[in-house]
Formats: C-alpha cells, sequence, structure tokens
C-alpha cells in the first residue's frame, strides 16, 4: 500500500518514470479485464488506454483510508469504462439477448458436474470461452461471477431487471458448462 | 446440491481468472504515456488564458471607450475641478470668503459673476440683500445667456456650482429661491431655498435633508463626478436623438455571420479551426432577444487508414495460344502468338498507414436567448446563451488511397467517424454597433460546450468544447 501511496504522488506530480511504472504494474490485468468484455483485441486495447487515463485523472480521488485497494479501485473504473464503451457502441443500451426459445442453451443435466476438468483448464483456456459468450450473458456473468457485484447492482449498471439479469446469468453459466463439456468430450476423443 | 454445484463452478472460474494477466502491446504504453502528458491542468493550458486575456481586452476596450470618450474627459475634468474649487471654497470658518472666492469668476471656470462681497453683506443687512439679489439675478442672467450647463445650490453652508447640463428649470428655480430668500440673510450668510429636485442627484439631497444633514457634509467627489458624468451622458443621447439615433425596443432583425471556431479536445490536434457562417433572424423585446436562423458550418480533419497490401515484383507475359495465318503478300505462313500480361506480387503480405483529408458539412440550427445589460448611446453590451444543434449533412474526401502497382487487399479506417447528430451549447458575451438606425455590428465572444462526442467511436475521453468569436452584420426592420 505504501508503495502504491508513492507511485499514485509520482504519478500526479506527471513523472513519466512512475506513470510507466503505474502501466507496468497493472496494465496486464486490466487488459485481461478488458478483454473479458469486450474480446476484440483491438477495442480491447482502446479501452485499455482510456481507462488509464481515466484512472489517472481521478488519481487525486483515490483514498486509500477508504479501505479499498487501489488495484480494486482501478478495477471499478476499468470495468464502469467498459460498460460505458460497451453502451455507446450498441447506442446506449447493453444487449441483452431476448428470451426467445431457440436462445435458450441446452440445458445441461442437473448431474453433470464439469468442476474436475474444469480445475485443470488454464486460465486463457476459460478466459477464451467466456470470450466466446453473448455480449448479454457475458457481461452479467463477468459482472456476477468476477467482480461480484448484485443482481440489484447489475440491473443498475447496464440498465434491466433484476429479473433479467438473473435469467442471463443462468444462462451464460449453462453455456458455459455445455462449451466446457463438449471440450472436455474433444479432448477425450483426441485421447 | 444444485446451489453448491453453481457456488463451485462460480468459485473456480473466479480463481482461475482472478490472477489471469494479457499482456498489452507496448504501442498502448507510449500512447497512454504521452496523453497524460499532454492532459495539463486547466491553468497550465494556454487555451484558457487566451481566452480569459481576450475577454478581459474586450471588456476593458469597451469601458474605455464608453467612459474615457473625449467630450465625457473634459467635461469631467472641468466640472471635477470646478466642483474641487468650490468644495474647497466652502469650509465652515470661511463663509464669507468662501463665498466672494468662488464668485470670482476665473476661479469658479464657468460662471460668470461680477461682484459679490460678504463683508458688505454681514455689515448692511439691508444693502446687502439688495445687492446680493442683484448680483445674483446678474448671475441668473449670465446663466441664461452664456452657459450652457449651469445649476447653482446654495445651502446653509456655502454655494456650489455644479455642471448639470442645460436645464433650464434648474435655473428657474434658484432665482426662486434667491427671491424667496432675500430677506432670510443672516450672520453674513446667504441662504438660498434652491428646489433640489432640479438636480439630477440621485435622491442624494433629500435623502440628507430628512436626516438633518447639509449638502456638504455628506456630499464628496465623487458623487459630483458622477452627477457630471451623468449629464454629459444625457448629453451624448441628446446629440444622438438629435440626429435621429434612439435605441429601437421591440424589432425583428436580420443578419448575416460568420464564426470562426476554435475547437479542442479532438482527435487532431493540428484541424482546431471551423468556419461557421449563418443567416439569423432576432427579435428584441426591451433588453431580451431571442435568435435562431440557420447555418452551415465546415470542418477538417484527417482520417487515417490501414492498408493491407502485396507487394508489386513485376510482371511477366504468358503465350495463351499460337495461330497460323496466311500472308497472302509474301505467300508464307506467319505465326501469331497470343499472350497475357501477368503481374507478379509478393507473398508476404505488407501493412501501411496512409492518410486522408476530410471535409465535414454541418447543418447549424441555433437557438439563442440573451439579454442586453448595457445600453449607452450606439453601443450595447448582452449576453446571449443557448443550445445549437449540428446535424451532419456530408462529408467530402479530399484524394484517395494510391496504392501505385501494390495490390491491396484491405482497407481498415483507423480514425473514428463523425457523429451525424451532435448538440452544443454555448454562451458568451456580445459587443454591439449601431452604425444606423436600422444597421448594427455584433462581436460575440463565446465559448461552447459539446455535449457528445462528435466522433462515433469514443475516441477521446473528454468531450469536446470550442472558443468562438461571431461576428455579425444585422440589420432591423
Amino acid at each position: 500500500m505504501a508503495t502504491d501511496e508513492g507511485l499514485i504522488r509520482n504519478c500526479l506530480k506527471g513523472k513519466p518514470e512512475a506513470l510507466g511504472r503505474l502501466y507496468d504494474l497493472y496494465a496486464p490485468v486490466l487488459f485481461s479485464l478488458c478483454l473479458r468484455y469486450v474480446p476484440q483485441r483491438a477495442e480491447a486495447e482502446d479501452l485499455l488506454q482510456e481507462a488509464f487515463i481515466r484512472i489517472f485523472e481521478n488519481l487525486k480521488r483515490f483514498n486509500p483510508r477508504d479501505g479499498g485497494s487501489f488495484e480494486g479501485w482501478m478495477k471499478r473504473i476499468a470495468v464502469n469504462h467498459a460498460l460505458n464503451y460497451i453502451r455507446t457502441r450498441n447506442r446506449h443500451r447493453i444487449f441483452v439477448e431476448s428470451d426467445q426459445p431457440n436462445n435458450f442453451p441446452d440445458v445441461v443435466e442437473e448431474d453433470y458436474n464439469p468442476d474436475d476438468f474444469l480445475a485443470n483448464l488454464t486460465s486463457d483456456t476459460i478466459h477464451q470461452l467466456i470470450a466466446e459468450l453473448p455480449e448479454g450473458y457475458r457481461t452479467v456473468f463477468n459482472l456476477y461471477v468476477i467482480e461480484e457485484y448484485s443482481h440489484k447492482e447489475i440491473a443498475e449498471l447496464i440498465g434491466c431487471s433484476e429479473n433479467t439479469s438473473k435469467t442471463q446469468l443462468l444462462k451464460a453459466r449453462n453455456l458455459l458448462k455445455k462449451k466446457i463439456s463438449e471440450l472436455q468430450l474433444n479432448y477425450r476423443y483426441e485421447r | 446440491m444444485k446451489g453448491n454445484n453453481t457456488n463451485n463452478f462460480d468459485q473456480l472460474i473466479k480463481a482461475k481468472l482472478e490472477n489471469h494477466v494479457v499482456a498489452p502491446p507496448t504501442s498502448v504504453r507510449a500512447s497512454f504515456i504521452s496523453s497524460v502528458q499532454q492532459t495539463k491542468a486547466w491553468y497550465q493550458k494556454p487555451a484558457y488564458w487566451s481566452v480569459a486575456a481576450l475577454l478581459l481586452v474586450c471588456f476593458l476596450s469597451c469601458y474605455l471607450f464608453i467612459d474615457l470618450s473625449p467630450s465625457l474627459t473634459q467635461s469631467s475634468s472641468l466640472s471635477s475641478n470646478s466642483n474641487k474649487d468650490i468644495n474647497k471654497s466652502v469650509s465652515t470658518e470661511e463663509h464669507s470668503q468662501a463665498i466672494s472666492s468662488q464668485l470670482e469668476p476665473e476661479k469658479s471656470g464657468s460662471i460668470d459673476v461680477k461682484e459679490v462681497s460678504s463683508p458688505a453683506i454681514s455689515s448692511q443687512p439691508e444693502q446687502a440683500n439688495s445687492r446680493s439679489t442683484e448680483s445674483l439675478n446678474e448671475i441668473n442672467q449670465t446663466a441664461k445667456g452664456s452657459l450652457t450647463s449651469i445649476g447653482v445650490v446654495k445651502d446653509k453652508a456655502g454655494l456650489v456650482a455644479n455642471d448639470f447640463g442645460s436645464d433650464e428649470t434648474a435655473i428657474q428655480n434658484t432665482n426662486k429661491g434667491l427671491q424667496d430668500n432675500k430677506n432670510n440673510t443672516s450672520s453674513g450668510l446667504i441662504t438660498l431655498d434652491v428646489d433640489q429636485k432640479s438636480i439630477r442627484d440621485f435622491g442624494f439631497n433629500s435623502a440628507l435633508s430628512r436626516r438633518g444633514k447639509t449638502l456638504f457634509e455628506g456630499y464628496t467627489l465623487q458623487l459630483n463626478y458622477r452627477k457630471s458624468k451623468q449629464a454629459n451622458i444625457f448629453k451624448f443621447k441628446e446629440d444622438d436623438a438629435s440626429r435621429g439615433f434612439s435605441f429601437p425596443r421591440n424589432k425583428f432583425y436580420l443578419g448575416v455571420s460568420y464564426t470562426p471556431e476554435w475547437m479542442f479536445n479532438t482527435v487532431e490536434e493540428d484541424k482546431k479551426l471551423i468556419h461557421n457562417a449563418a443567416l439569423e433572424f432576432q427579435y428584441c423585446w426591451n433588453d431580451f432577444i431571442i435568435r435562431t436562423g440557420i447555418g452551415i458550418s465546415k470542418a477538417t480533419g484527417t482520417s487515417e487508414f490501414s492498408v493491407d497490401y502485396r507487394e508489386y515484383l513485376g510482371h511477366y507475359t504468358k503465350l495463351d495460344s499460337t495461330s497460323y495465318v496466311w500472308n497472302s503478300t509474301q505467300e508464307k505462313v506467319e505465326a501469331v502468338y497470343h499472350l497475357s500480361d501477368f503481374k507478379v506480387f509478393d507473398t508476404a503480405r505488407m501493412y501501411a498507414q496512409q492518410a486522408i483529408e476530410k471535409e465535414y458539412t454541418y447543418l447549424q440550427i441555433p437557438l439563442i436567448f440573451g439579454y442586453d445589460f448595457y445600453k449607452r448611446s450606439r453601443i450595447f453590451l448582452g449576453v446571449r446563451t443557448g443550445p445549437i444543434l449540428s446535424v451532419l449533412l456530408k462529408t467530402t474526401e479530399k484524394g484517395d488511397i494510391d496504392p501505385g502497382d501494390n495490390k491491396i487487399i484491405s482497407i481498415n479506417n483507423l480514425s473514428p467517424d463523425r457523429v451525424n447528430t451532435n448538440w452544443q451549447f454555448t454562451g458568451g458575451l456580445v459587443f454591439g454597433y449601431h452604425l444606423t438606425k436600422s444597421f448594427r455590428l455584433e462581436a460575440e465572444p463565446r465559448l461552447k460546450y459539446y455535449f457528445n462526442s462528435v466522433y462515433e467511436k469514443n475516441a477521446t475521453i473528454r468531450k469536446p468544447w470550442s472558443f468562438e468569436a461571431r461576428m455579425a452584420l444585422v440589420y432591423g426592420f
């Protein structure tokens, strides 16, 4: 924390080496976050740069005594910026998939437990699988599972009802499990 | 059980991704650092200081133009000097000397008074009365005959001459006061009851008399200065009125304007200048105005493209077929070769960036509200504010991507396109000058804030803003 405070102070003074250090420390984590929300690499790069500029602009407002970690604070800014970006790109709303029957993913058997296989998967693979989810599913899944927002907060953030958020999460989870099981089958087949 | 499975699943995913990192390209780092270094505090930006300096210069110019115009300066100094002399002369301990010295023509500067001597008045009241009446009548006549601006105020403490404009009533009231009070002379002092309403003094006289104070206790040079200034303004207005000019009240105006605009927080840092021209309709209601119209705005920008291509290496000729024809002249068979030309490109894909100038034409519809807080003579100052709607009409590309002999595989636009519609809010000061009763010139430095980015992609974090200077020629109906 002390290191972060020193780094923040130097960044606020506009020292290029401090800015570089800030970027080097946190850019990989934030780039991974950006890619989770916007899988297109070029867009994610733009998003990362803009998020860093926003972080820099708001550095004065970060107070370590508020209890939050610096990394968590930066992640929140990046998430908010990513959501804004998606909203702007989609003409001011985050596209949430409609409840058309043909949009439902196949129901995964209840007794199916992909956890064992999941534990063996690399984080890159899981990242890739999440990136393949439809935008609405992906956004809600990221917010709920990774960022640990509540459904109420998600509903406020993306402008939908709590029930829609819950449905989207359920569908995202099922689709992800299906993708993992397909991956598992392919893996067995290859063996 | 299902809930547990779900929780485990979520926990596993979270645990896997919590420390997941992806290295971003180095170009992002460089552009982040450069853009942060360009982001300075507002007081470090020369643009803000330029705008502030410009506004200050405009204000000062107007103030100096109005307040220090030659006629005002001359009159003010004259009046102020005479008042100084007079005030100086009426110290309470030297009343009699004050009166006599004050009435000396060379000291008063603008009053032609010949003989009033206080010792005579004090020693022989009856005679003094008659003499003072004569002298004061003389003052009156002189004032009527030679001075265009004289008012005489006499209170118990002394006598003051002021420059209030050509006010006939003041002179008459003075005369009346002198006549009524010619018997009130006592202790060597002339007591005059002048109708104080005849003096445009912002109600100071009456306020002071209500409090039982004399005029000289409360009067200062500043008030005299104000009086004289106001008197000159009246004169100024009268001059204008005599020349047939007066501020129009409820009127329709039609005008043309040109507004250069310098825009900030844009992607193209070197393309700040925008040209705006408009046809405007204005309606004035007393000091309030509402303005709308239709305008054209021309902005330029640079679009960068990434071009994937294969490099041209050369060409070869391929024989497609051969045919034979009979040459009857030479009586022999000749071969005719059918050839095709083929270009050869490198198999490696090359990448290049190319920029093209673009010109954007917008239709602008403003709705401006205003208030003129200062109107004097032909000049007026006011504030103007309101929204402007911009609609992108046309985008013209100046030039084209020239690949040469190379083979283009794909072209991607790197620069964001402009949005079709955006809203702005503008506010500023207007400085106007009436050339004639119908025509007037307006200069309006103002700031404009864009509610949304002008780019389709959120290319810049900050919303654009601009400084512009509107210049208009307006005709009133």
